[in-house]
C-alpha cells in the first residue's frame, strides 16, 4: 500500500503533494472513461427516435414540445413562430402544406394563422422517450428473449453449483484410488476453452437432440472446473472433526454433505453463483450456434441479431442494451465488494 | 456403560507404524486417561476404539463383541473432539439434536433429551444460540452435551480441555468428573497433561511411541513407576536423576564422592552404571539418618508462597536437582546448600535398554 | 469395490458425466473431423482424407505474405489474432499497472474507484461492443466531437486501421479492471516494512517504484500477461459485434474464421474448421503450459517472501 502511504508520509500535513491531484486526476479520466459510454448509451434510449438522428446529437433526451388542442385528436408539435405583426409566440401546429404551416393560438382558437415555415423554430423540452422500453415489450418478443436468458442463467447456475459442489466434496473430503487423477482431469479441462471444440460440440448436442433447445446451452456449461477448483480448496479449509462428528451421529454421507457442506460452504458458493450468473447471462458465441430460432433467442442473440439488421432502429435497439445490463449493474452496486474480493481470490474469471 | 477389549492393535498409516500391539482391558464405568507425550499415538488408538480408523491388525471388543467390522456410528460410541467439531452453522438445540433426528427419533423425544442434557450442563438458556456466540467453556460443554444426549456405552475425549485456558481447565477438570460419578458411564480420556490424568483417572494408561509403558491407578504410577519414562512423566516438577555407581555391600557411590547403601532384594552387580530417581518433593533440606546427601549450588529460587521450588547444580556441574520445599525460603542465587535424600523414597533404574525399574 | 469405496464416485458421477460428454468425448470427436473431409456433419458420411485438412490450411508459398497462402483469409486471421494479441497484452498490462499503482495509494473512498474500473469487465461482449457502436457510429458521440474541435467526421469502423485501434482499445477497456484487481492484489501482498526499509535507506519514489515494487510485482504481471494472451487468442465476441471483421477482412480473428467456416457459410468445411481449432489449441496449450510454469515460479516466489 505502501509505497503511497510512504510517498504521502513526508507531507503529512493536510494540503495535496501534486502527486495527490494527478492521482485524482487519472481517477476522474477514469471515471469518465468507464462510466461515460454507459450514462451516454442510458441517456441516449430515452431519446426519441428523431432525436437520435440529429447529429450533433444533444447531451440530454430533448424532444418536441406538443400540446393538446381543442377540436384536435392527437398532441399538435409546439414552434415558435415569427407572426406576420413581427412577435414571436409559441404555438401548436395544426397541419403544414407545402411551405406554409397552420396554427392556432389556444386563446383565440377560430383564428388560425398562416406563416412560412422558414419562420418557425421546433420548440423543445426536456422528455424521456419512456415509449422506447413500453415499446419493446409489445412490438418485439422481448418478454420472451428475457425469458430465456433468465431460464438459462438460473438453471444453469443451479446445476452448477449442485454438481459442483458434489464433486468439490468428494476431491476433497474423501481418500479414494484415482482421486488425483480425477482431480487433474478436471483441472486439464480448463485448458480446454470452448472455442476449440465448437464443431464437435455441435454435433454432440444435434446428437442428444438439443439443438434450438435451452438445455443445450446449459448442460455442456455446468460442470466448470473452475468451479469444481474453487469449491475443493474451500473445502479443504473445513475440518474433517466435523464430518466425523457428523458420522458419529448417525449421519448419511449424503446428509454430511446436504446439511454439513453446503451450508459451511456458502461463501464459496456465493462467488461461484456470482460467477455463473455472470458467465450464463454474458454467454454469446456458444448460444449464437446452437439457438438458430427467433424464438429461443437469449437477450445477447437478439441485441446481436437487431443490430444486424439492414436498418437498425437504435432506438429500440439501446433500450434493450440498458435492459440487458442493468441486471449486472445492479448485482454489482450490491455485491461490488464480493465480486472483487471473490475474483482477487480465485484468481479466475 | 460397557467394557472394551484391546488384543493386539496394530495401526500403519502407509510404512510407518504407529500403533505397536496394543492390549487393553478397560473395565464397566471405569474412567480410563490415556496420558502420553504428543504424537504417541493417543488420538489414534482412540480413533481406532471409536471406529474413525480401522485397526491394521488386532482385535476391538465391545461388550465382549468384536466391532472392527462395525461402522462408527453403529458402535454407540460418543467422540467429544479437541476442536469441540460443533457444527457453526446450527444453533446449540440442533447441534445437540441432529444425531437423535438421523436416528429417527420422534420430535418429542429430541426435545425431553436434549433438554435434560441442556439442565445438567447449565447450557438450557443457550439453547438458540450459535456455537460462535459462546465461551470457550461453553462450547466445550455443547460438545459433551452432543455426547450425552446419545447415550452413548462409551464417552470419548481427545484433549477437550487443551483450547481452555487455565483456570477453566480447573473447573472443567471437576466437571467431567462430576459427570462421570452421576452418569456411571464408561469414559475414556485422552491428554497430555499429567496433572489432568492424575487428578481424572481411575486408571491411567501411559503410551510412548505407539507402545503402552504403564496401566495403573495414579497412586501406583506414582509410587512405583514401571520404568524411567514413567517416573519422569507422572508427578510435577519432575523427578530427579542422576548417575550412581554400585560398590560392594550394596552402597551406592554418586560421581562426585558421597555414597549411601540402599535396600535391593535382588542385589546388585559391582560396577555397574545405575540412575538414581528421586522427586523434588521427597529431598529435605534436613539431615536425616542413612539420607544420601548432596551439596548444590542455587543457580534459581521460584518462590510460591505456600512452597518454594530450588534448583541447583551438582559438583558435576551437569546435573540440575530441583527441590521442593514447604513454606518460604531465605535462599538465594549463588548461595551453597546441602540437601538429602531418604534411602526410602529413592528410585533406581536401569542405566540401559528399556531402564525399568530395579526398586 | 465395497460401499464406502464408491461413496466419492456417486458425488463425483455427474461432473464426470458432464464432463466426459461436452469436453473429453468432443476433444476426440474434433481429432476425427479434423482427419476427414466433406461437408456433412454426421461421422459416418464423412470421408478420411488424412492430413488434408492442416495441408490444406498450411499451405503457403510465403507466410509473411498472406495472398501467396491457398485460404489467405485463415492466415489473416492468423496475423490479425497474432498482432492484437501481443499489443492488446502489452498495453492493457501497461494500463492496469498504473491503475493498480494509482488505486493502491492513499485515497478517498477506494472500494468505489476499484469498482468504477471493474464495472465494464462484468458486461456482456455483446453490450460492451454495441455501447461502443453506438459512440463510434458516423453520427456518433465522438465524431460530434471531432467536429466540434473543428475536425472533420471518421468512419471509425470503416477503415481498418481505424477500427482495428478500436476493437483493441474496447476489449482493453471490457477487460482491464479484472487484471488491475489481480495486480492491486500483488500490491497489497508487498509487505509495508519493505518500503519502510527503503526509505529508511534514503530511496526516492522513483527508485522505490523501480528497485522494489516492479520486481516484486513481477511474477503477478507475468501471471496477468500469460492469462490475457490465453485470453486474447481467443477474442470472438467483442469484435464479431463490433465490426463483424470487416471492414473487408482487417478485424477478422481466428475463432471467428473457424465459427464462419463451421456455420456461417453456404459450404459447411466442418474439416477445416476443426483442423483450425487445433492449431488454436496447440497454440493454447503452449501458452497454458507458460501458465503453469509461472505459476509454479510464483508459488516458490511467493514462500520465499
Ligand atoms: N492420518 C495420518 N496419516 C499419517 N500419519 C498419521 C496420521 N494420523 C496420525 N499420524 C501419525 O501418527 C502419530 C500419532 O499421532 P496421534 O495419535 O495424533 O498423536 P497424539 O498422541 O498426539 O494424539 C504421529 O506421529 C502422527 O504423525
Ligand atoms: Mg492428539
Amino acid at each position: 500500500m505502501k509505497l503511497v502511504s510512504y510517498l504521502t508520509a513526508t507531507r503529512g500535513r493536510s494540503r495535496l503533494h501534486w502527486t495527490d491531484w494527478l492521482t485524482y486526476a487519472y481517477l476522474c479520466v477514469g471515471l469518465f472513461l468507464m462510466f461515460g459510454p454507459v450514462l451516454w448509451l442510458v441517456a441516449s434510449s430515452f431519446k426519441t427516435e428523431a432525436a437520435l438522428s440529429e447529429f450533433p446529437p444533444t447531451l440530454l433526451p430533448y424532444g418536441q414540445k406538443s400540446v393538446m388542442v381543442p377540436g384536435e385528436e392527437k398532441p399538435k408539435p409546439v414552434f415558435r413562430v415569427k407572426l406576420p405583426d413581427g412577435t414571436m409566440k409559441e404555438l401548436p401546429e395544426i397541419r403544414r402544406i407545402g411551405l406554409m404551416a397552420t396554427y392556432v393560438d389556444p386563446a383565440k382558437p377560430e383564428e388560425p394563422i398562416r406563416v412560412n415555415i422558414k419562420d418557425r423554430q421546433p420548440v423543445r423540452e426536456f422528455r424521456l422517450a419512456t415509449e422506447n422500453y413500453s415499446d419493446l415489450m409489445r412490438k418485439l418478443d422481448f418478454g420472451k428473449y428475457l425469458w430465456n436468458s433468465v431460464f438459462i442463467t438460473i438453471v444453469a447456475t443451479v446445476i452448477t453449483l449442485l454438481f459442483n459442489s458434489m464433486a468439490a466434496f468428494a476431491l476433497s473430503k474423501y481418500q479414494f484410488r484415482g482421486r488425483s487423477g480425477v482431480f487433474l482431469f478436471i483441472i486439464a479441462t480448463l485448458m480446454v476453452p470452448p472455442a476449440i471444440v465448437l464443431v464437435p460440440n455441435f454435433l454432440v448436442v444435434t446428437e442428444l437432440g438439443l439443438l434450438n433447445s435451452l438445455w443445450a446451452v446449459i448442460w455442456p456449461a455446468v460442470a466448470t472446473p473452475t468451479g469444481v477448483f474453487m469449491l475443493r480448496q474451500y473445502m479443504l479449509t473445513i475440518p474433517d472433526e466435523l464430518l466425523e462428528a457428523a458420522r458419529m451421529d448417525h449421519a448419511s454421507e449424503w446428509q454430511i454433505y446436504w446439511r454439513i457442506m453446503l451450508p459451511l460452504s456458502a461463501p464459496a458458493l456465493a462467488v461461484l453463483a456470482i460467477f455463473s450468473i455472470m458467465w450464463r447471462w454474458n454467454d454469446f458465441l456458444w448460444p449464437l450456434i446452437v439457438l438458430s430460432k427467433a424464438e429461443k433467442f437469449t437477450l445477447q442473440l437478439a441485441l446481436n441479431a437487431f443490430q444486424g439488421d439492414l436498418i437498425t432502429q437504435w432506438n429500440y435497439l439501446l433500450a434493450m442494451t440498458v435492459i440487458t445490463l442493468l441486471p449486472v449493474t445492479v448485482v454489482f452496486a450490491f455485491l461490488q465488494k464480493h465480486i472483487t474480493q471473490g475474483i482477487a481470490s480465485a484468481g479466475v474469471k | 456403560m460397557a467394557s472394551l477389549e484391546l488384543k493386539k492393535i496394530i495401526k500403519d498409516f502407509g510404512e510407518t507404524r504407529v500403533i505397536h500391539g496394543v492390549d487393553l482391558q478397560v473395565d464397566d464405568g471405569e474412567f480410563v486417561v490415556f496420558v502420553g507425550p504428543s504424537g504417541c499415538g493417543k488420538s489414534t488408538l482412540l480413533r481406532l476404539i471409536c471406529g474413525l480408523e480401522h485397526a491394521s491388525s488386532g482385535d476391538i471388543f465391545l461388550e465382549g463383541e468384536r466391532v472392527n467390522d462395525v461402522r462408527a456410528a453403529d458402535r454407540g460410541l460418543a467422540m467429544v473432539f479437541q476442536s469441540y467439531a460443533l457444527y457453526p452453522h446450527m444453533t446449540v438445540y440442533q447441534n445437540m439434536a441432529f444425531g437423535l433426528e438421523n436416528m429417527g427419533l420422534p420430535k418429542a423425544a429430541i426435545k425431553a433429551k436434549v433438554g435434560e442434557a441442556a439442565k445438567l450442563l447449565r447450557l438450557d438458556t443457550l439453547l438458540e444460540r450459535k456455537p460462535t456466540q459462546l465461551s470457550g467453556g461453553q462450547r466445550q460443554r455443547v460438545a459433551i452435551g452432543r455426547a450425552i444426549v446419545r447415550e452413548p456405552k462409551i464417552f470419548l475425549f481427545d484433549e477437550p480441555l487443551s483450547n481452555l485456558d487455565a483456570e477453566l481447565r480447573v473447573s472443567m477438570r471437576s466437571e467431567i468428573t462430576g459427570l462421570h460419578r452421576r452418569l456411571g458411564s464408561t469414559m475414556i480420556y485422552v491428554t497430555h497433561d499429567q496433572v489432568e490424568a492424575m487428578t481424572m483417572a481411575d486408571k491411567i494408561v501411559v503410551l510412548r511411541q505407539g507402545r503402552i509403558e504403564q496401566v495403573g491407578s495414579p497412586l501406583e504410577l506414582y509410587n512405583r513407576p514401571a520404568n524411567r519414562f514413567v517416573a519422569g512423566f507422572i508427578g510435577s516438577p519432575q523427578m530427579n536423576f542422576l548417575p550412581v555407581r554400585s560398590e560392594a555391600g550394596s552402597r551406592l557411590a554418586t560421581t562426585f564422592g558421597t555414597a549411601f547403601s540402599l535396600d535391593i532384594e535382588s542385589g546388585l552387580a559391582e560396577g555397574k552404571t545405575y540412575m538414581l530417581g528421586v522427586r523434588p518433593e521427597h529431598l529435605s533440606l534436613e539431615e536425616s539418618p542413612g539420607a544420601l546427601s548432596l551439596a548444590l549450588k542455587v543457580v534459581e529460587v521460584e518462590q510460591l508462597g505456600g512452597h518454594c521450588l530450588i534448583y541447583g547444580m551438582l559438583p558435576d556441574g551437569n546435573t540440575r536437582i530441583t527441590l521442593h520445599c514447604e513454606g518460604q525460603q531465605s535462599t538465594q542465587i549463588g548461595d551453597a546448600v546441602v540437601v538429602y535424600a531418604p534411602p526410602a523414597n529413592c528410585h533406581l533404574f536401569e542405566k540401559d535398554g528399556e531402564e525399568r525399574t530395579i526398586r | 469395490m465395497n460401499k464406502a469405496a464408491r461413496t466419492p464416485w456417486y458425488f463425483l458421477t455427474p461432473n464426470l458425466v458432464i464432463f466426459g460428454v461436452f469436453t473429453f468425448l468432443p476433444i476426440v470427436i474434433n481429432f476425427y473431423y479434423a482427419f476427414t473431409g466433406g461437408v456433412q456433419l454426421y461421422p459416418q458420411d464423412r470421408p478420411y482424407v488424412g492430413w488434408d485438412n492442416m495441408a490444406t490450411l498450411l499451405d503457403c508459398k510465403n507466410y509473411w505474405d498472406v495472398s501467396t497462402c491457398r485460404k489467405d483469409l485463415f492466415w489473416r486471421a492468423v496475423w490479425n489474432t497474432a498482432y492484437f494479441s501481443v499489443l492488446q497484452v502489452v498495453l492493457m498490462i501497461l494500463f492496469s499497472l498504473i491503475t493498480a499503482l494509482v488505486l493502491n495509494r492513499k485515497i478517498i473512498g477506494r472500494g468505489f474507484w476499484r469498482g468504477v474500473f471493474f464495472y465494464p469487465v462484468l458486461l456482456s461482449p455483446v453490450v460492451v461492443s454495441l455501447i461502443w457502436k453506438w459512440i463510434l457510429q458516423r453520427d456518433g458521440l465522438l465524431n460530434a466531437i471531432v467536429v466540434a474541435i473543428g475536425g472533420e467526421p471518421v468512419l471509425w469502423l470503416g477503415e481498418p486501421e481505424w477500427a482495428f485501434f478500436w476493437v483493441t482499445f474496447v476489449s482493453i477497456w471490457s477487460q482491464m479492471g479484472f487484471y488491475t484487481l489481480i495486480l492491486l492484489s500483488g500490491l497489497q501482498a508487498i509487505p509495508a516494512d519493505l518500503y519502510e526499509a527503503a526509505q529508511m535507506d534514503r530511496a526516492s519514489p522513483w527508485r522505490t517504484l523501480w528497485r522494489i515494487t516492479l520486481p516484486l510485482l513481477m511474477p503477478n504481471m507475468i501471471v496477468v500477461g500469460v492469462l490475457g494472451a490465453i485470453r486474447a487468442v481467443q477474442t470472438f465476441d467483442n469484435v464479431f459485434v463490433l465490426t463483424g471483421g470487416g471492414p473487408g477482412s482487417a478485424t477478422m480473428f481466428v475463432v471467428q474464421y473457424i465459427y464462419q467456416t463451421a456455420f456461417q457459410e453456404q459450404i459447411r468445411l466442418y474439416g477445416i474448421a476443426a483442423a483450425g481449432s487445433l492449431l488454436l489449441a496447440l497454440a493454447l496449450i503452449v501458452l497454458t503450459l507458460l501458465q503453469l510454469r509461472v505459476t509454479k515460479a510464483e508459488s516458490a516466489g511467493e514462500r520465499a517472501k
